[in-house]
């Protein structure tokens, strides 16, 4: 009788890491931080579609509308933030490319027998050459942007 | 030993009581080559009897020691003090499991996800030999290699407290489930090869995985799931494609050689009281 009044009730909780956990912390892998970012650009760019609908659906409204908000956006504040979207599209779809590569196993490579320094296989050569491949024509994609929107206010 | 410096161990424990967790701070004295474990021993002997941590083996070996030191799922017996080269360690319960109390976590949900996957080998042909083994089936060494990797899982619950996708997925199987069914995929004794995709072909399943690559970075013994998980998605592709078809499981080997003057060796003994029993109702309830 005593005993089950004295009974305390203990709480338990399940300790998910939630969206919080997305990032890890400063010490893990390279893959992470691009997960990170091949996430954080994708729902940068569902919001952008959401904005460019709104703004293109403004001709429904006649053609006065439809350049009246155009000309809200024609500036260079507004390129330059189409510049950071078009960052994150290019992000978002050569990060894509490797994904869908080594997702669906081409450029991993094959299991082998565990010897001591652990060989882990997404930081061996080819994965980590894909990446860097990646990288690369990251930045040309994105040079070649920063010059047509440079076209617009300076030449 | 002597003392090199002394650390201080922030610990996050889990009161159950209260419901909350609460931050407390440990000073103790580090010689070389001493662990965390060692030193959460030290805090339990010396300082606070009241603090709650699973250990075992402390060589890497049962894998029940995992905690987050320092932002980072680790075990705790195979992690040197001086090597994290800070003089505050931050010490955690691992993420994603129900808490019990302080560092103490349960792992049966984790244990429940891998059940789910069935890993064992599965024959389904010969269940006499199955149930009652005469011999060994044919494996040559580079059929071992293929799965051997995977089969060296401490089942820690390192890669299942690293994987984003667990943090905010309960039902996904995590890594360490999903590497445990490409294990027995690629056992060539197993026959159980399109049971298993059909189990991790589902968004909780392989598909879940984003191939953030933390579960490989955390493990303690090199078993690479985020490899295991990409080949076992390129097997899907192939099934639904139709390239993939259910495989033979290995033969038995031919029986050995009648030597003069050398007796047969008697096959031991079921060494759990009612095993053998139940092994033959299962046996009947297969075959029937």
């Amino acid at each position: 009788m005593g005993f089950a009044k004295r009974k305390r009730k203990y709480k338990t909780k399940y300790n998910l890491a939630g969206t919080a956990g997305w990032i890890g912390n400063l010490r893990m892998n390279m893959e992470r931080y691009l997960y990170f970012l091949h996430r954080i650009t994708g729902i940068g760019l569902v919001f952008y579609l959401i904005l460019h609908i709104i703004i293109t659906s403004s001709r429904m409204y006649g053609e006065s509308a439809y350049e009246y908000t155009h000309s809200l956006i024609n500036n260079p504040i507004a390129d330059f933030g189409l510049f950071i979207v078009m960052a994150g599209l290019i992000f978002h779809g050569v990060n894509g490319i490797r994904l869908i590569l080594n997702e669906y196993g081409f450029l991993l490579g094959k299991p082998a027998r565990p010897i001591y320094p652990y060989r882990q296989i997404l930081k061996t050569r080819t994965p980590r050459l894909l990446i860097l491949s990646m990288i690369v024509l990251g930045f040309i994609l994105l040079i070649i942007v920063a010059y047509e929107l440079l076209m617009v206010w300076v030449f | 030993m002597e003392t090199i410096k002394n650390v201080k161990f922030r610990i996050k424990r889990w009161i159950p009581e209260d419901g909350r967790f609460r931050v407390d701070t440990f000073e103790v004295p580090v010689f070389k080559g001493m662990t965390v474990l060692e030193g959460l021993i030290y805090i339990k002997e010396n300082l606070d009897p009241s603090l709650s941590f699973r250990r075992s083996c402390r060589m890497a070996t049962c894998g029940i020691c995992g905690i987050v030191i320092n932002g980072k799922p680790m075990l705790a017996c195979s992690t040197q003090i001086l090597h994290l080269q800070s003089d505050t360690i931050t010490l955690e319960p691992l993420k994603n499991l129900p808490l019990v109390k302080d560092l103490v976590v349960d792992h049966t949900p984790f244990f429940e996800k891998q059940k789910t996957i069935k890993p064992y080998i599965i024959r389904k042909n010969d269940l006499d030999e199955y149930w009652n083994p005469t011999r060994e089936y044919k494996q040559t060494p580079r059929e071992v290699e293929e799965y051997l990797q995977f089969s060296y899982c401490l089942t820690c619950a390192l890669c299942y407290a690293a994987c984003p996708t667990s943090g905010t997925n309960k039902d996904y199987l995590g890594p360490q489930a999903l590497m445990n069914a490409y294990r027995f995929i690629a056992d060539n004794r197993d026959e159980g090869l399109l049971l298993r995709l059909e189990i991790v072909d589902s968004p909780d399943g392989c598909w879940g995985c984003h191939l953030a690559g933390s579960c490989s970075d955390v493990c303690p013994k090199g078993v690479d799931p985020a490899l295991a998980i990409q080949i076992l998605r390129k097997m899907v592709v192939e099934k639904d494609l139709g390239y993939l078809e259910e495989r033979k499981g290995a033969q038995l080997v031919p029986p050995l050689p009648y030597v003069e003057g050398v007796e047969k060796v008697e096959a031991p003994k079921f060494t759990v009281r009612g095993a053998k029993k139940k092994a033959e109702e299962i046996q009947t309830k297969y075959l029937s």
